[in-house]
Parts: structure tokens; sequence; C-alpha cells
């Protein structure tokens, strides 16, 4: 196991450089200044040959990007075209944030799809069970953003129980309203796959053996079938995981959250391009180290899995 | 060529589907015969009854500068299926275009594209959505585009798959033996085999196309005000959510379920197609 994740982190330098190659290049060939961006068109071109230099923008692209390669083997991710400030502090600083809301969306998203995947499994082809599959379909139908409003209206200006926005210097009743509007659409998308899964692994003989010896029910479902159900759950939840840590555009826009989504999105509009490149390897990073783990928890969900493996 | 029946006859005798494809087609007629449909303008203010709460006589409210909300939200849908659906057929054609020769002629040409794909699909897609209208400037024709262009790998991805398996069939190996032009089994034998599975990815990708034009618009990278889009109302209803919530709700509701719609209808298609998911059903 120890060699194979080894193997797995070994694999992921080239697939991260080939991330900053891509973005670099895809960046690089967007038309446009990004120091007329900063100065505006109508600054002394003196001026902006000056802040080009300072910025080694005059440098030719494999120039540029060498010199960027260096910096990331020092550890470093440059420095804002506007605030001067080193990305990697910037990161460092929005990243947990961002970890926090995509943790709490993420664990909201297995109670309540596992609760409903589970409980429409059981109890299929009964009014449960299409209460349940309606309440997937909507919540994969609804906007984020539009959701995130509806929740903010209901429980901040109707009901007046939680706060509308901000981060309140990291107080949980803040994570509550940006967590359940960025996990809502995990949670059905998790309850649909809980319930065929469960479905799938129902039929099976062994189920049949345990019910036959004797089992409750209720332990049939729990310890045999929900368990061996759970791998396409784990993986589905952690793909969602990996992508909000990627930071997530319009909740953190709605609920004024400081994350890494918005940070990019900023640096895409201002075309920031070291704060752009940053982001993006972080959150390509971030996305290969959760699929690792996802990985290797199914050895111990299922230990078929390990023993093929090794 | 039965396989279409085979959809047909599935949407028909699934209930939610077929209600889906009536929400739609609603849709599509109201919102095409938007001019004749309802009596307002979306863009003529009337600040006598600005933000008026949802009457007889407006439906749906009025908005900040007393627009109809209803005609706005008829005109914006109106917008959002069109760029959706130029969107989806762009990156269908694109897609099954590349996924066929990938899947087909296979080699280097095969690799390359598969590394490009792999590569759309690997970029988070709102940001890379955002930053082509960045690049290109706010507008209809950029968030076509940006949609396109993020869109076309899955269907890509999807059809190379399915040309690899169809190329090893016996049927396409007759064909072969029977002096059958390249292309001519590409197009006659294909093409036509991957079509059912591609109508269902296009149906559900519609959907998500929608989702993705109204959030551009609801960052105010799509569409910009005053033209009508459902994505920028909902927007422009965030500043008045106390004093006017009905100008959030109701675009949001009309996107909400137009995506139910879509996606509904993509599901029944799937499930009509997959024979092991309906093995499951039956059980």
């Amino acid at each position: 196991m120890k060699s194979y994740i080894v193997k797995r982190l070994l694999l992921a330098i080239p697939t991260l450089w080939g991330v900053t190659l891509v973005t670099f290049l895809l960046m690089k060939s967007i038309p446009g200044d990004p120091v007329i961006g900063m100065v505006g068109e109508r600054a002394d071109p003196a001026v902006i040959s000056q802040m080009r230099r300072n910025l080694g923008l005059d440098k030719p692209l494999a120039v540029q990007y060498v010199r960027y390669m260096g910096l990331l083997c020092r550890g470093e991710l440059g420095r804002s075209h506007y605030t001067n400030r080193p990305v990697a502090q910037s990161i460092a600083e929005k990243f947990p944030n961002t970890l926090r809301l995509a943790a709490a969306a993420v664990i909201i998203a297995i109670l309540v799809g596992l609760t409903l995947g589970m409980v429409a499994a059981v109890w299929r082809d009964t009014f449960l069970d299409r209460l349940c599959s309606l309440t997937a379909s909507l919540g994969i139908a609804t906007p984020v953003f539009w959701l995130a409003l509806l929740l903010v209206m209901l429980f901040s200006y109707a009901l007046g129980w939680l706060p509308a926005s901000g981060m309140g210097g990291g107080l949980p009743v803040f994570l509550v309203l940006p967590a359940l509007s960025l996990g809502t659409r995990s949670a059905a998308y998790l309850a649909r796959i809980t319930r065929s899964s469960m479905l799938e692994v129902m039929t099976l003989d062994y189920l049949r053996t345990a019910r036959a010896k004797g089992l409750a029910e209720w332990g049939v479902t729990m310890r045999h079938a929900a368990r061996n159900a759970l791998i396409p759950v784990v993986t589905l939840a952690g793909l969602d995981f990996g992508s909000y840590l990627n930071g997530s555009v319009l909740t953190e826009t709605i609920f004024g959250w400081n994350g890494i989504g918005r940070f990019a999105m900023e640096a895409i509009m201002k075309r920031d391009y070291p704060v752009i490149l940053g982001t993006v390897l972080v959150g390509a990073a971030a996305f290969i180290v959760v699929n690792l783990i996802v990985d290797v928890s199914y050895a111990f969900i299922d230990p078929r899995v390990g023993s093929a493996r090794r | 060529m039965s396989r279409f029946a085979e959809l047909w006859h599935g949407l028909r005798r699934n209930r939610a589907a077929a209600i889906s494809l009536l929400v739609v087609l609603v849709c599509c007629v109201v919102s095409v015969a938007a001019p004749w449909v309802t009596p307002y303008h979306p863009l003529r203010c009337d600040l006598e009854s600005a933000r008026s709460a949802p009457s007889l006589r407006h439906p749906f409210g009025t908005d900040e500068l007393g627009r109809d909300i209803l005609t706005r939200v008829i005109y914006g849908a109106r917008t959002s299926l069109a760029i959706a659906g130029a969107a989806t057929c762009i990156a269908v054609f694109i897609g099954t275009a590349l996924g066929m020769a990938a899947g087909y002629v296979r080699g280097r040409l095969d690799l390359t594209l598969t590394s490009v794909t792999d590569l759309t699909l690997a970029f988070p897609s709102l940001l890379l959505a955002i930053g082509i209208t960045v690049v290109m400037g706010p507008g209809p024709y950029t968030v076509l585009l940006a949609l396109a262009f993020v869109g076309w790998a899955s269907f890509a991805r999807l059809v190379r798959g399915l040309a690899i398996s169809i190329a090893e069939t016996d049927y396409v190996r007759a064909a072969v033996a029977g002096g059958c032009s390249r292309s001519r089994v590409l197009f006659m034998h294909v093409l036509p085999n991957c079509l059912p599975l591609v109508i269902v990815a296009a149906s559900l990708r519609f959907g998500a196309f929608i989702l993705g034009e109204s959030a551009l618009s609801f960052l105010g990278l799509g569409l910009r005000p005053p033209t009508p889009s459902l994505g920028s109302m909902v927007n422009l209803g965030r500043d008045f959510m106390r004093a006017a919530p009905w100008m959030t709700v109701f675009p949001g509701a009309v996107i909400a379920l137009l995506i139910l719609s879509f996606n509904t209808i993509g599901d029944a298609f799937r499930d009509q197609l997959d024979p092991r998911l309906r093995l499951t059903q039956q059980n």
C-alpha cells in the first residue's frame, strides 16, 4: 500500500507540470495586455513598457515559463501583478476557508444523500421512494445561486435564524447556509447513486443467504448491503469534494466567502497571471490528493480491492 | 433505426418524462411566440407600478423599474433556450466528429484527441467559461461559444468509446469485408449506432447549458442588462430580496423547471436504452 501511494504521488508531478504548461499557454494565447488593464489605455507608453519590464512580461514566452518553473522549484508561486503580495501567502490564507466550506458541504451531502438513497432503496416503489427520487431530481435541477438566495430569504430575512453572508470570524452559524447551498446538488446525486447501488447489491446471493440464516432485515440492510453499496458513493463524494476544493465561485460570491474560487475568478477577470496559475495549480493538486485518498479508502471499505491491487 | 422507436416508446410510457416534454414544448412555443403572448414589452418601464407584488395584471409581479416580470421571464427563457440549443448543437457536432475520428481511426490521432479531451474535462468548467467570456467580452455569442467550448469534450469521450466498441462488432467487420469504404462504414454503420446515446447525452447536456448560461449571466458575464436573461434577473433581484422577493423567485424557478424537464427527458431516454439499468428496475 505504501509503495502504491508513493507511486501515485510521483505520478502527480508530471500531471501538475502539464497543468501549469497548459494554463500558461492558454493565458498567454489570450489577446490583450494585462498591463493596459492595470494602468488604462491612455497611460504614458513609457510607463506601460516600464511596467511590462518590471513584471517580466517583455521576455519571450519560453523565458517567462522557465522563470515561473524556477519559482515553483523554490516552492514559490510568484507575486500578484496588482497587489504585489506573494500568491502563496494569499492562497494559504484563503484555502482553509474553502476547505472548511467544502468539508461542511460534503458532510451534509453524504448525510442527506445516504439517508434519502437508502430510504428509497429499502422502501422501493412506494410513495417514500417516489418522494425521495423527486427530491433528488429537484436538488439536481436547482441552480446553486438561486437556492442560495432562497435560503437567505427564508432563514435570514423571514426567520432571522442565520446570518445572510460573511464568515463571522469562523463561527459555525455562518457556515450553515453556504454549505447547504453548495452541498444540495451533491446530496441529490449521492441519493440517486446510493439508491441504484443498494438495489444492485440487494439482489446478490450473499444477501439472500444472510436473510435465510435469519438476520433481521435491519442488519441485512445496514451491515451487508450498505457497506457494499458504498464504493460508488465514496467515489462520487470524493470527486465532488475535490472539485469544491477548486473553489465554488457562485457560493463564495453570494455569501462573501473569502475563498479560492472568488480569488481565482477575480484573477481571471483582471488577468492577474501569477494568481491564475497559482490557484489552478493548487486546485489541481488538491484534486489529485483527494482522488488518491478515495482510491486508498476503497481498500478499507472492500478488502477485495486492496488484495487485487497488491 | 428501431432504437429511435424504442426511445419514443419509452417516453410515452414514462409519465414524468411525458409531462417534462410537454413543459419543454410549451416553453418553446410560448417563448417563440412571446410578442403575441404578452401585452407588455420586456424593456418598457412603468415607474407607477414599480415593484408591485404578483397580481392578476402582473402574475409574477414587476421589477424595480415597473417592467413586467412574467414578460421578461418569457423573453429570458427564449434567449436561454436559443443559446443552450445552439451550444448543444455545436458541442454535439464537434464532439461526435472528433470522437468518431479518434475511436475509429485510432493510432496517433486518437492519442492526440484523447489528450485534448481529457485536458478540457480536467479544467473547472465554470472558471474556463468565465475565462472565455472575459477574453471575448460579454454577449450572447460569447456565452454560446464558451458553453460549446466547455461542453464538447464529454461527447467526444462518449462517442469515442462507442465507436471503438462498434468497430469491433460483426456487422462492421462484415461491411469492411464486403468492401465498404472507411467513410461509408463510419457514416452508415458507426454514426447511426452512436446517435441514440448521443441524443440522451445531449438532452442532459441541454439542461447543463441552461444552468451554465444562467450562471454566467448571474455573474454579470453573460447577457448584459437590459436584455432580459433569467440569470441576470436573479442577480438583479438580489438587491431587492426583502422588498420584492418575487424578482428573484420566479426567474430562478423557471430555470429550475427547464433544467428539471430536460434532465427528466434525458433520464427516461437513458433508462430505456441502458439494458443493465432496465434489468435492475424489473427485479
